[in-house]
């Protein structure tokens, strides 16, 4: 039987973060890049979570809000303290996965984050945005007031389709780019570029608002992902290669 | 056979190849023992077969007083349920302090538990190997 480490492959290259959502059931999921994230799922009362099976036979997570208010929706989080490397300021890193979201809230739907809102850290988001239905990047940068937040942000995130998304941010270079199925897109920027996120001592959060009370992610999610590195056009396209079966894409 | 026949025969088996690789891979965590049986690590519906090697599992929070059950369970036939396997009772201090519990290939579904029996709650770090 021919075996390949999960660290010895290329594209896992100082991966920080990785949830592939195997545990198919209960409320625990467990990081399997090396620094073993502790993840907590949080039920405000409103919305649910449910491991589903794709027609591949893979296990995905799905998000479900029942509005956009305080307690509708359910997300992931891991404390500050224990995620502490994924507080990006002035270096590289990526930040990627598979979603597959539902824009029926007409709200901004939060990906992942580790941020306060026009303070510090880095978030993204989707929103229908008028039918461009975008994927936004944000950097929070209270320190470079009154210009409290940088965004980007890429088109045609389709709700309803699974779509690996793929941003790659280059220290010092205003202008990341995002990825949709290993396919470098046309970007849209601030006047400024994204300045560096202020440094953030917060928790780490997928599906919601850093508040924890509004933004949810609606939808399914599969391997959200997180490197301390720029990743390679190439290295999406791979990294689509390899797991685009299982989405049927 | 021509030249690209050749060659897209070489392609079919580097592909071959390259799909038959498992991926060894890890993962881990931190348990705070209940009275109640809780899941220290589980794949409940892995997409294809699998491979787990084993899982470690730290006992040195536990003392002389208190005690855990750990079990193993295994499902075995698609929408079957998960079925015990293994139940080993660790009482008082563990010396080796790191306990490993050998794990099955899998294609249905498995689980590890631990449950305090005896003592206060405690933290057992664990990590588990395997190929997929």
């Amino acid at each position: 039987m021919n075996i390949i480490s999960y660290d010895k492959i290329p594209e896992n290259e100082n991966i920080l973060f990785d949830l592939p959502f195997r545990e198919g059931v209960g409320t625990e999921t467990f990081d399997h890049a090396k620094p073993h994230h502790p993840m907590t799922f949080n039920d405000p009362g409103g919305g649910s979570f449910s491991w589903d099976a794709l027609a591949s036979g893979l296990g995905v997570l799905t998000f479900a809000a029942v509005g956009g208010g305080p307690g509708d929706g359910v997300y992931l989080d891991c404390p500050a303290a224990d995620c502490a490397d994924l507080n990006f300021t002035t270096g590289d890193f990526s930040v990627g996965g598979w979603i597959k979201w539902d824009s029926a809230g007409g709200f901004s739907e939060i990906i992942i984050g580790r941020y306060g809102t026009n303070l510090d850290g880095w978030d993204t988001f989707l929103n229908i945005s008028g039918g461009r239905n975008t994927l936004s990047q944000r950097h929070n940068h209270a320190s470079l007031t009154p210009n409290l937040s940088s965004q980007c942000f890429s088109e045609g995130w389709i709700p309803g389709t699974w779509a690996l998304f793929g941003i790659s941010r280059i220290g010092g270079n205003l202008y990341p780019v995002h990825h949709r199925n290993g396919v470098a897109l046309e970007m849209s920027y601030e006047d400024t570029g994204m300045l560096d996120p202020d440094t953030c001592n917060r928790d780490l959060v997928i599906g919601c608002r850093n508040t924890k009370d509004a933004n949810w992610y609606r939808g399914s999610m599969w391997g959200p992902r997180v490197w301390g590195r720029v990743l390679a056009a190439v290295e999406w396209l791979n990294i689509f290669n390899d797991e685009r079966d299982f989405f049927g894409v | 056979m021509g030249i690209g026949d050749f060659g897209a025969l070489i392609w079919k088996e580097v592909v071959a190849i390259a799909a038959s690789l498992l991926t060894l891979t890890e993962t881990g965590g931190t348990l705070t023992s209940s009275d109640g049986e809780l899941n220290l690590y589980i794949n409940n519906a892995p997409a294809d077969l699998y491979a787990p090697r084993g899982i470690f599992i730290d006992f040195t929070a536990q003392t002389g007083s208190d005690g855990a059950t750990l079990r193993s369970y295994y499902r075995v036939k698609s929408d079957g349920g998960l079925i015990l396997n293994t139940e080993t009772a660790h009482v008082g201090l563990e010396d080796p302090q790191l306990v490993y519990l050998a794990l099955r290939d899998n294609r249905y579904g498995l689980k590890v538990t631990l449950q305090k029996t005896d003592g206060a709650v405690r933290d057992y770090d664990w990590e588990v190997v395997y190929k997929i």
